[in-house]
C-alpha cells in the first residue's frame, strides 16, 4: 500500500480507467459545490479502483469477473462519472446508483434502455408540461440513459423538476437518497454502468493507404528491409534491432477495443449479462416501487459545451471563446462517416472529453482527518448542491441500440479503512491468468 | 545478484512537420539525458522509441514506426538520424503512438515502466467533435493498453496549441504519471523526473535491507528522513518490484 495523490492508501494494483470488453469508465474525484456557487461543473482526478478479482479476501457478495472493481472512498468526497473515453459517436449507458436509476428515481427493475414519449410510465397518463406526471409529481426526463454525443458524464442525482444535485459519499445513511427513494432493502453498495453499441454502428474504420515515399529515419532507411502485409518488420543492418512499421492499414486491423491485456477481464457474452450482475449483487429480489426522487429546486442548466470545455481545464472566459463557431471542413473518417474537422489555424479547440484537474487541487480539498474505525460502515451517497447539468434529449432512441450490453461494470464503495482490510487479506497473482468463470484456466500458456 | 535497477523507457515522439523547430534541441537532450541516466545511475537500462505522425489523408508516409527496448547507444543512434515532415493539420496521431508503442514493446519482467510522451498536437479523438481516432481508437484504448502494461505515462505538450495540454494531462493523469511543464525546460524535467522515480527506487531498496535486518521502522525512518507514509510506500513499490 503507498499513498495516492488523494490522500489514501493504494495497492500497485489499482487503476484509473475501468475497462470491460473494450467500454471504459472512471470515477472522479471533485469539488464538493457550495449551494449557488454559480460555477460551472468542477473538473475532477480520478479516484483509483482495484478489479476485485486482486483480493484473497472479499465480501461474498461482490461479483468477481470482468468490470468489477473496488473503489475507497472518504466522506464528504463529491464525485462524477466519467464516460467519455469510449467512441464519442455511438456509446450509451444505463448508470445505477446503489440500484437505483439517478435520472428516474426508479429502482433498476431491468436494464433495458427506455424513452419517455407523452405518457408516464409509471401511471399511464398523459404528462403535464415539460413531462410532468401530476401523480408521480415528477418531471420525467427524456429517457433513463445519457448517450454520446451528449456528454458523456453524470455529476448529480436528476430531481423531480430537473435540475441536477451533486452526488458526495456521506458516512450519515440518512442522507442518502437511494435509501430513501427505493428504500433501503432495495439498495445495493454499488454503482453500474452497462454500455450500449449503435445498432448500426461502423465495423470497420477508414484502412487508407500504405506509402513509402517518406520515413522518418533519414539516411539510414535504405538499410531496411521491409515485409508485409500490415506491419512491418524491419531489420536495420546498421542498428541492429527490430523496427516495427505500423501502416495506416495495419492500424485498421489492430483497432478492435483494447481490453486490459486479457490478464483479469474474460469478455462478456450476452448470455451472462444478468441486471444481478449489473447492480452487483447476487441476492435481489423486492418489487419495483413507484417513487421519484423527493426534492424540490429550480434552475435553468448551463451550456454543456462550455461546462466541458471549463472542466477540461479552461478558465471560463476562455471556454466561451472556443466555444464561438469557426469554420468547419470536412475531412476523412471512418467508413460510413465523415469527420468535421476546424481548421486548427483559425480556431481554438474544443475538448471532446472532461479532462483531469491538476491533482494538487483536488488533493488540497477538505478531508476528514478524524481517527475513528469506519470499517464494515455502509457508504452513503448524498445530493449535494444543485449544479448545472443537463440530460438532453439522446440523439438515437432506445430502439437504436443494441437491446442486450456490450460491457457491464460493478464498482463497490467502500470507506478506506474497509479497503485496508480488504487488502491485508493479500493479493492474487493474476499474471497470465483470468478470472471470474475462468478462473483457473491457462491462458495464453501461463500455468 | 544484480542490484541494477531495471528501467524500462519509452519516448513517444511526434515526428510531424510542425515538431521541425524542435527536433533537434530534443534530439540533443535525450542523448544528453541517456547520457547523464547510465554515467549517474547504477541501472540496466533499455529505451524504445515510438515515432508518430498521422492518418491519411493528413499523412501519407505513416502512422507510426516503433523500436523496441534496446542498449542507451543503439537507440542514440537511432535518435540522431530522426527527421520530421508531415502531418498536416493537428490533431495527430497521438493514440496510435501510445498504443502502438506500448504494444511492441519487450517490456522486461520486473521492470520499472515509463513511457515519455512529447508532441504538440493533440490526440485525435479527443478535440472538436471527433468522437475517435480515424482509426477507430479511442484515448480510453490508449490508457487500457498502458494498464494492461503497467506503464506510467509522462506528457510534455511542446509550444502554445489549444488543447494539447489539456489533453495530453488527461493522458497523463489517467496512468497515473502527470503533465510536466512545457518549453526549454521540458526534457529537463523528463530526466528531473527519472531521476526522482530512481532515488524513490534507491531509498527503496534501502528500506527493505533495513526492514531485513529487522531494523525498527522508527529507526528507518530517521536514518531517511522519511515519515511512516512515505515507509510503505517505498516498501510496497520497492515489494512490487523485487517479486
Amino acid at each position: 500500500m503507498y499513498r495516492d495523490v488523494l490522500g489514501f492508501s493504494i495497492t500497485p494494483h489499482m487503476q484509473r480507467v475501468m475497462v470491460a470488453n473494450g467500454c471504459y469508465a472512471s470515477i472522479m474525484r471533485t469539488e464538493k459545490k457550495a449551494e449557488n456557487s454559480g460555477k460551472g461543473l468542477p473538473p475532477g482526478v480520478p479516484i483509483p479502483l482495484l478489479p476485485v478479482d486482486y483480493l484473497e479476501v472479499r465480501p461474498d457478495h461482490w461479483i468477481g469477473g470482468e468490470g468489477s472493481y473496488v473503489c475507497p472512498v472518504d466522506s464528504d468526497w463529491a464525485l462524477w462519472f466519467n464516460w467519455s473515453m469510449n467512441n464519442t459517436s455511438d456509446t450509451a449507458v444505463l448508470a445505477s446508483v446503489k440500484g437505483m436509476n439517478p435520472l428516474t428515481g426508479q429502482r433498476m427493475g431491468s436494464y433495458d434502455l427506455e424513452t419517455y414519449g407523452e405518457e408516464c410510465p409509471v401511471h399511464k397518463e398523459r404528462f403535464s408540461t415539460g413531462k410532468l406526471c401530476l401523480k408521480c409529481g415528477f418531471k420525467w426526463p427524456e429517457q433513463n440513459f445519457v448517450s454520446t454525443p451528449n456528454p458523456a458524464y453524470m455529476d448529480g442525482y436528476r430531481m423531480p423538476d430537473g435540475n441536477v444535485r451533486q452526488f458526495y459519499f456521506t458516512e450519515e445513511m440518512m442522507k442518502s437518497i437511494p435509501e430513501q427513494v427505493i428504500g433501503k432493502e432495495d439498495t445495493v453498495p454499488a454503482f453500474g454502468f452497462c454500455f450500449y453499441r449503435l445498432r448500426d454502428r461502423r465495423t470497420n474504420y477508414e484502412g487508407g493507404t500504405s506509402y513509402r515515399d517518406e520515413f522518418p529515419i533519414g539516411h539510414i532507411s535504405q538499410n531496411y528491409r521491409y515485409s508485409s502485409p500490415g506491419s512491418y518488420s524491419v531489420k536495420g543492418s546498421s542498428v541492429g534491432e527490430i523496427l516495427t512499421y505500423f501502416s495506416s492499414s495495419a492500424a485498421g486491423e489492430i483497432c478492435s477495443p483494447i481490453h486490459d491485456g486479457g490478464e483479469i477481464c474474460p469478455p462478456v457474452h450476452d448470455s451472462e449479462v444478468t441486471l444481478e450482475k449489473f447492480l452487483g449483487e447476487v441476492d435481489y429480489s423486492s418489487e419495483s416501487r413507484e417513487r421519484g426522487i423527493s426534492f424540490s429546486n429550480t434552475a435553468g442548466t448551463g451550456d454543456v459545451v462550455r461546462e466541458a470545455l471549463y472542466k477540461a481545464g479552461m478558465s471560463e472566459s476562455d471556454a466561451i471563446e472556443a466555444h464561438s463557431r469557426k469554420p468547419i471542413r470536412t475531412v476523412r473518417g471512418p467508413k460510413g462517416s465523415e469527420l468535421k474537422k476546424r481548421s486548427f489555424s483559425t480556431t481554438r479547440s474544443a475538448p471532446t472529453v472532461r479532462a483531469a484537474a491538476d491533482s494538487a487541487s483536488v488533493s488540497a480539498m477538505p478531508m476528514v482527518h478524524e481517527i475513528k474505525d469506519r470499517s464494515g460502515m455502509e457508504v452513503g451517497l448524498g445530493a449535494g448542491a444543485k449544479i448545472k447539468q443537463g440530460f438532453g434529449k439522446a440523439a438515437h432512441g432506445a430502439d437504436k441500440w443494441e437491446e442486450k450490453p456490450t460491457g457491464v461494470m460493478r464498482v463497490y464503495f467502500v470507506f478506506q479503512e474497509e479497503f485496508e482490510k480488504y487488502a491485508a487479506g493479500g493479493f492474487k497473482n493474476l499474471e497470465g491468468k483470468k478470472a471470474g468463470y475462468l478462473e483457473g484456466l491457462d491462458v495464453g500458456g501461463a500455468k | 545478484m544484480n542490484d541494477k535497477k531495471i528501467i524500462d523507457l519509452l519516448f513517444i515522439l511526434d515526428v510531424t512537420g510542425s515538431m521541425g523547430g524542435l527536433i533537434a534541441d530534443a534530439q540533443r537532450r535525450m542523448r544528453e539525458m541517456l547520457q547523464k541516466l547510465t554515467e549517474e545511475y547504477d541501472l540496466d537500462l533499455r529505451v524504445g522509441l515510438s515515432l508518430y505522425r498521422d492518418h491519411p489523408s493528413q499523412d501519407t508516409s505513416f502512422v507510426t514506426v516503433i523500436f523496441d527496448l534496446m542498449e542507451v547507444d543503439k537507440i542514440k543512434e537511432i535518435i540522431d538520424q530522426v527527421t520530421v515532415g508531415g502531418g498536416g493539420d493537428a490533431p495527430e496521431a497521438v493514440i496510435d503512438g501510445i498504443i502502438d508503442g506500448t504494444e511492441a514493446m519487450s517490456w522486461r519482467d520486473n521492470s520499472r515502466r515509463i513511457a515519455f510522451l512529447l508532441g504538440d498536437a493533440a490526440p485525435h479523438g479527443m478535440v472538436w467533435d471527433e468522437p475517435c481516432c480515424q482509426c477507430g481508437r479511442t484515448w480510453g484504448d490508449a490508457i487500457a493498453t498502458l494498464q494492461s502494461k503497467g506503464v506510467t505515462l509522462y506528457t510534455v505538450a511542446i509550444g502554445g496549441l489549444t488543447g494539447t495540454s489539456a489533453t495530453f494531462k488527461t493522458l497523463a493523469t489517467f496512468s497515473g504519471g502527470m503533465l510536466l511543464p512545457e518549453g526549454s525546460a521540458a526534457l529537463d524535467a523528463v530526466l528531473k523526473t527519472l531521476s526522482e522515480e530512481l532515488e524513490e527506487m534507491g531509498l527503496g531498496t534501502k528500506v527493505l535491507e533495513l526492514l531485513s535486518q529487522e531494523t525498527p521502522t522508527e529507526d528507518i525512518c530517521e536514518m531517511l528522513n522519511i515519515d511512516r507514509g512515505k515507509l510503505s510506500e517505498l516498501k510496497t513499490k520497492a515489494t512490487a518490484l523485487s517479486t
